[in-house]
């Protein structure tokens, strides 16, 4: 529910009848909520309501592409180590998971974002954008938890009759795992996923609350609130508190979609709550 | 055992190696040398070379790398900051402990919420408690605690003045006004972990509830009181102390983000204040310290588990 009315809003920013999220208002500034402006408007006159509509569409596009890049990377993997259980590629694989579970990767990825800088940067011909320095470092971070339900499954799959006929039948190892076992380990990684797409939101917007995420002026709710953090002593409040609001809405409405995909999907409770 | 624990500290090791060295590497490999930030962005190439020469940043990678770490592991010696010129061991020596204590008082503060609160919604499952927790540690995962600290800021410090709003005074100067600065920072940095421990508190006691050594003891007659005390809570509680521990661990990382809302002088907040000075020095040093804490934290959670649950072989 929470999370269909949020992607609706963030979907349809473009045709909804707001202010645009970068205009300049200067002769009302920080002017309270009122039938003007909804939420008021922040420090340079700009519309807060349109600015948390426009900033969902900046943290949600970040935090589901960061997840769907965790999946890729972290299911792929996962699985084929799980096929190939007792391989050398099977250690390589869960050794790189152990390692990445045991780095402080939240502030690895902060001194990293910093040496990268804020403006975009090119390597090797790509050039990387401050969102995809973002995408790319938060999906790294959910891999090895991915990649472990993932190879968890593949494990137990891998053993199963159906997979043990198609491979009599002659079906080579990448159809074996991405045909017959992929389909078998989604449930458990998709509960997993919606969860983290909540911990994505909360990591993009405190990494853009100080200053190393999306930079302004592109409307997003962790820079709104470094903005806010100013007039909290002036009595401007609502700069500070409707932008949490909006997180705090959007992640509690992922965790409640995680939660019931979990009943529906795998009433056993495999994923568990994570932190990052 | 002994094999176990070398094969872990030399995972441990390899780990705190890779991450520094990672570090280390990407900060050197910046176009812009340190040598504009100390000499002005106008500096001549004779000045900066002599300057690259005095540091030893003309030298190859791993060479720099291995005289940097020479230093730190024999004489605590992380160099010198390039901004403040410093020596940066003086800087994490007055800045870790900081930290380590914002952290440490929030580990404290959350398990003295969550572990009553998991054990009474396990014991009471489906009643208020219960039926409470499950709607608060679900708030507690979705609230971002540095939007948390802005609006506590706004409404315990700004509007009714009951607590300070920011900045840590030093427990020397008193320590009243030191426990009142570190309520907020610590409850905003707790809340996260305080709903995941609980609710693991909880499913942990109900797995335990269910075992047949307790309906054992409860056939055998024995108290409620002392079935609970002895057997369920004693069992239920080991996994809660290795999440504890890592907790601590992944605490350093939003650490980050409430030492700068309450302007704490951390080390998180002294890593953050380099990354944007540019003072690479002083960020691989920080980040070297929290990667070892971190690393030690979950070998600590790693042997404690084994410790106290004999089931689990070496």
């Amino acid at each position: 529910m929470l999370v269909g009315v949020v992607a609706a809003l963030a979907l349809l920013a473009p045709i909804l009848p707001i202010r645009d999220p970068l205009a300049l208002d200067l002769g009302h500034r920080l002017a309270a909520p009122g039938a003007h402006h909804l939420l008021g408007t922040d420090q340079a006159g700009r519309d807060v309501l349109s600015r948390i509509i426009w900033g969902s569409r900046e943290s949600l596009q970040i935090a589901l592409s960061a997840v769907l890049l965790g999946c890729l990377f972290g299911v792929t993997l996962g699985l084929i180590a799980g096929y190939k259980n007792g391989s050398i590629l099977e250690m390589v694989i869960t050794r790189c998971f152990d390692v990445l579970f045991s780095i402080p990767l939240l502030v690895l990825a902060i001194a990293l974002l910093g040496i990268l800088g804020a403006r975009p940067v090119e390597i090797l011909g790509f050039t990387l954008t401050d969102k995809i320095k973002l995408v790319g470092l938060i999906g790294l971070s959910f891999t090895p938890a991915l990649g472990r339900i993932a190879y968890a499954s593949a494990l137990v799959e891998a053993k199963a009759d159906y997979v043990r006929a198609k491979k009599a039948q002659g079906a080579g190892w990448i159809e074996l795992v991405f045909v017959e076992i992929f389909p078998n380990a989604v449930p458990s990684v998709i509960v997993q996923a919606t969860l983290f797409v909540g911990v994505a939101i909360i990591v993009e917007a405190s990494l853009s609350f100080v200053g190393l995420g999306v930079q302004p002026p592109t409307p997003s709710w962790g820079t709104m609130l470094a903005d806010a953090r100013n007039y909290i002593f002036s009595g401007e409040w609502w700069v500070a508190v409707f932008p949490g609001l909006a997180i705090c809405a959007t992640v509690v409405g992922f965790n409640l979609l995680g939660d019931a995909l979990r009943d529906l999907l795998d009433p056993r409770g495999g994923a568990k709550s994570t932190f990052v | 055992m002994i094999g176990f624990l070398a094969k872990r500290l030399a995972f441990a090791v390899t780990v705190v190696i890779a991450v520094s060295f990672l570090i280390f590497a990407m900060a050197r490999l910046v176009p812009t040398s340190p040598a504009y930030l100390v000499l002005g962005a106008d500096a001549g190439h004779a000045e900066v070379a002599a300057f690259e020469a005095k540091y030893g940043l003309d030298r190859p990678l791993l060479a720099q790398y291995g005289t940097w770490i020479h230093g730190v592991v024999t004489r605590f010696d992380f160099g010198v900051s390039f901004v403040s010129g410093r020596p940066i061991s003086t800087e994490v020596a007055e800045t870790l402990p900081v930290t380590l204590e914002l952290i440490l008082v929030s580990m404290v503060l959350c398990l003295a919420i969550s572990i009553p609160l998991g054990v009474i919604s396990a014991f009471q499952s489906g009643g208020f408690v219960d039926h409470a927790l499950r709607v608060v540690s679900v708030l507690g995962v979705s609230t971002p605690g540095f939007w948390l600290g802005l609006v506590l800021i706004l409404l315990l410090s700004v509007k009714a003045g009951w607590l300070p709003p920011g900045d840590l005074p030093r427990l020397s100067d008193g320590v009243g006004p030191h426990l009142l600065a570190l309520i907020l920072p610590c409850f905003c940095l707790a809340i996260y972990y305080t709903a995941i421990i609980s609710r693991m508190t909880r499913s942990s006691v109900m797995e335990v509830l269910h075992q047949d050594y307790v309906r054992t003891a409860v056939a055998m007659g024995l108290s409620k009181t002392k079935i609970r005390m002895i057997y369920i809570l004693r069992n239920g509680l080991i996994p809660i102390i290795s999440v504890a521990a890592m907790s601590c661990g992944y605490m350093f990382g939003w650490a980050i983000v409430i030492e700068q809302v309450f302007n704490i002088p951390g080390i998180c907040r002294a890593l953050l204040a380099a990354i944007f000075a540019r003072d690479y020095n002083l960020m691989q040093a920080a980040v070297l310290v929290i990667t070892l804490a971190f690393v030690l934290l979950n070998f600590l959670a790693d042997i404690g588990y084994r410790l106290l649950n004999p089931r689990v072989s070496w």
